[in-house]
């Protein structure tokens, strides 16, 4: 575990020289509780502006709490509280009194593991974060939500319906089109919680050029089971086991040469 | 075929039987309802028929026109009563006074006389009604004896006493209380009291108890005095009305009288005016002409009155009941819908465990408190409250109050459901979106769930209309069309509904009678109100499901 530690931060170290700027999220030294059981062990972990950073594990590994802390979805959860240790982003603590958690999530969106537009119209998803902004002027609506689907490369397809129910979409389409709901509000970071298991592989391949496309502008955090999908996407990844964090590096690194034998066996396929 | 699928079979048909017997039982109930309830309009149709023939149609229409003479007389005795009040305030030795006296008694000599010649009309209405009313009885005692005859002749009795056939019957115009005595007589000697019962030679006699005289058709007779009576005393009034009027030298203690009397003069005028169409009416009164079925069904649907017992005739209308539920029912969803939704609301997005486990079961406790016992509570202490702003203390706000109460756990749980039922992503992703708890409550959470609540408030709905104790106990029942145009003030006003007459005239009423049917017919548009509600409710709910 020591070790582990001494790895990440080492490899934080390196990762700040060469993009020469502070991490986006700093976790440090986190435990996590639902009531009196504890799924998040003693983590820490930097995330960088602009990288793709993967968490993976098998089920149960506290890789999605982890997520979720990040906007602090899981407040919503009775019992859910953190035993030590502390969420930063740009040097705040997340869960200081004074943090505003709406405004919190404006900065973080998040997409989730099963596409969840509203009844609503295509358009009406888009329009609807910058609405409860109170946001009125159609115009600024209007352009931000072109932006937003030209920015989830779903434009194209739906621009002649964007009046009807969003959920005549296909799956895929409705997946970027939740993405393209978290675009509009502008945030810094977006989590993405498994964001590609409910789709066929046509669809999955889309939703990741799109991440690849996305990275340039934002920090991205994906949670998968999909090792495959870490290694296409992602440019650093770390491996979760049994609520503690075993190892994060390059994820050339993990895949081809990682320094634990746990992480080795995972992604070889020998448990998970 | 072996044991195991033979067990599966038995199994299978259990649970089918299950299913088709209440189905079964459902159809069955709607059959009787509609078999004992679409004769009514037959019945009906009959009764009004007599109502025509009897000349109790002819006599309405002269006490309608006497109202009216009483209504202009009335304009008189006002201005007369303000006259007397403002000459007693005057001094007795006041040079004005005995000028002021000599007026006022002129004017009271005027309503003297006026009442004298409105007296000749009222004499004629009193003398056609007894005409009609026992021109009623023989109708109704011919149309009985031609039903018993018909019986007779279907058991094969011996004609003796009672020889006459059905034509005689028919072509009869009167029949002595000697005869009714006789063939009663007749009925009890060959054992069958169940006809003789139907025959009743003392009804309409003058003491009550006296077996003597005829009960005559007296159509002819009423006929005849349209012509010659009636025209006289129109005529009559007529002349002695406009002389009368014009001789008067209008002369008043205060101001207002003149215009008063003026306006008075106006009506009168123009009573004067309308009085030969009364006439014309009359004129043209042809007791033979047929009733058409299609007024029995507007004069039930569309009907103003819901008048039984009368000495004149009985009026089945069900619009002063419908009326009188409806609006009920509106007061109580008005209240109910913004409680049950509000605490849906609160208990789905806001309470704590603990505050849901305390106000989940106290809600749906209030639907297991008996209704009776709303219904005291309603009478007891609610009637005193409600008192203080309305002149009644029951009337249809204090059961509209408690219907509200009852509807609210309908109304609560459904509507709790449909939230509960709105998918925990859609919160997520509404709030993930930066939305505050209320945002996301009422741009995501209720618009995804408005249709299972609109089929909730549609259920309450179902279940306001149906209820009968409270507003039998609570509503006041007053059986009026409630008088929309008293603004606020028709909340205020008792009323009568569908379920509380059928529950408080169907134990009196005669089986089979025309006011045994008309509460059956009440019986079947509460069924189709009903029956209308739930498919919509369930349709609704239905789209609602498709959603996701």
């Amino acid at each position: 575990m020591q070790e582990a530690l001494k790895a990440t931060s080492e490899n934080s170290q390196s990762l700040m020289d060469s993009k020469n700027n502070a991490p986006s999220i700093r976790i440090k030294e986190l435990d996590f509780l639902y009531g009196n059981n504890q799924v998040i062990h003693d983590v820490s972990l930097d995330i960088f502006p602009k990288e793709v950073m993967a968490f993976i594990g098998p089920s149960g590994c506290g890789k999605s709490t982890l997520l979720r802390c990040l906007n602090r979805m899981n407040d919503l959860v009775d019992g859910a509280r953190i035993g030590k240790g502390s969420i930063e982003i740009h040097g705040v603590n997340l869960h200081h009194k004074s943090v505003d958690v709406i405004e919190l999530r404006k900065k973080v969106g998040m997409v989730f593991q099963k596409s969840n537009p509203f009844p609503k119209s295509i358009y009406q998803n888009v329009a609807y974060g910058l609405q409860i902004q109170g946001i009125k002027s159609k115009q600024v609506v209007d352009g931000k939500v072109e932006e937003s689907l030209r920015k989830a490369a779903l434009w194209e397809e739906v621009k002649d319906r964007l009046n009807e129910n969003a959920y005549g979409l296909s799956g895929g389409q409705q997946q970027r089109l939740c993405i393209a709901r978290t675009l509009a509000v502008e945030p810094e970071i977006i989590l993405m919680d498994e964001p590609c298991s409910a789709l066929d592989p046509v669809a999955t391949g889309r939703v990741e050029e799109l991440i690849l496309e996305l990275k340039n502008e934002y920090t991205i955090v994906v949670v998968t089971h999909n090792m495959q999908q870490a290694g296409r996407i992602s440019d650093r990844t770390a491996f979760f086991y049994l609520g503690k964090l075993i190892e994060c590096d390059q994820t050339k690194k993990i895949f081809l040469n990682p320094n634990k034998q746990q992480t080795e066996d995972y992604i070889s396929g020998k448990f998970g | 075929m072996n044991s195991s699928q033979r067990k599966d079979n038995w199994i299978k048909i259990f649970f089918a039987s299950n299913a088709v017997t209440s189905i079964i039982i459902l159809g069955l109930i709607t059959l009787f309802l509609f078999k004992e309830g679409i004769e009514f309009f037959g019945q009906y149709r009959n009764d009004l028929q007599r109502y025509r023939k009897s000349g109790m149609e002819y006599a309405t229409v002269v006490t309608k026109q006497h109202d009216e003479q009483t209504l202009l007389y009335r304009y008189l005795e006002n201005i007369l009563s303000k006259e007397t009040e403002a000459l007693e305030v005057l001094k007795s030795d006041n040079a004005k006074r005995t000028e002021a006296e000599n007026n006022t008694k002129s004017l009271l000599e005027l309503t003297r006389e006026f009442q004298d010649i409105k007296e000749l009309l009222l004499v004629y209405e009193k003398q056609v009604v007894k005409w009609a009313a026992e021109t009623k009885l023989f109708l109704l005692t011919q149309n009985d004896l031609i039903e018993i005859k018909e019986e007779a002749i279907k058991s094969g009795l011996p004609e003796e006493d009672f020889s006459q056939s059905l034509d005689e019957l028919m072509q009869r115009k009167y029949f002595s209380y000697k005869e009714l005595a006789r063939w009663q007589n007749y009925f009890i000697r060959n054992q069958r009291e169940d006809l003789a019962k139907r025959i009743n030679p003392t009804v309409g006699s003058e003491s009550g108890t006296e077996k003597k005289g005829e009960i005559n058709c007296l159509t002819p007779l009423i006929q005849s005095s349209a012509g010659k009576d009636y025209g006289d005393i129109i005529a009559k009034q007529k002349v002695e009305f406009s002389s009368l009027i014009k001789s008067y030298k209008p002369s008043f203690l205060i101001q207002e009288s003149l215009r008063d009397f003026q306006k008075a003069q106006a009506a009168l005028f123009e009573y004067l005016d309308s009085a030969a169409l009364y006439q014309e009416r009359l004129s043209n009164w042809d007791p033979t002409t047929p009733y058409p079925l299609n007024r029995a069904f507007s004069g039930f649907l569309l009907g103003k009155d819901w008048v039984t017992n009368s000495a004149r005739q009985d009026w089945y209308g069900i619009l002063p009941l419908l009326s009188g539920s409806l609006l009920v029912s509106m007061i109580a969803l008005a209240l109910a819908i913004p409680f049950g939704v509000g605490s849906a609301i609160y208990v789905n997005q806001v309470a704590t465990a603990r505050e849901q486990s305390l106000i989940k079961p106290c809600i749906e406790f209030i639907s297991a408190i008996p209704s009776v016992l709303i219904g005291f509570f309603g009478i007891a202490v609610l009637g005193g409250m409600v008192s203080l702003v309305a002149d009644e203390r029951l009337n249809s706000l204090t059961a509209g109050f408690l219907l509200a109460l009852m509807t609210v756990p309908t109304i609560f749980t459904l509507a709790e459901d449909s939230l509960n039922n709105v998918p925990r992503s859609l919160r997520d992703a509404s709030l993930s979106l930066g939305a505050t708890r209320w945002q996301t409550c009422a741009r995501v959470i209720f618009p995804s769930a408005i249709t299972g609540i609109i089929s909730a408030v549609l259920l309450g709905f179902g279940r306001v209309i149906g209820e009968t104790m409270v507003v039998l106990l609570c509503a006041g029942n007053r059986i009026a069309i409630p008088d929309f145009n008293s603004g606020l003030g028709v909340f205020a006003q008792p009323v009568h509904t569908m379920t509380g007459i059928v529950a408080q005239e169907m134990g009196e009423v005669e089986f089979g009678s025309i006011h045994y049917r008309a509460l059956f017919m009440v019986g079947i548009a509460l069924f189709l109100i009903a029956l209308l509600v739930n498919l919509l409710s369930q349709n609704i709910a239905g789209r609602y499901k498709a959603n996701y």
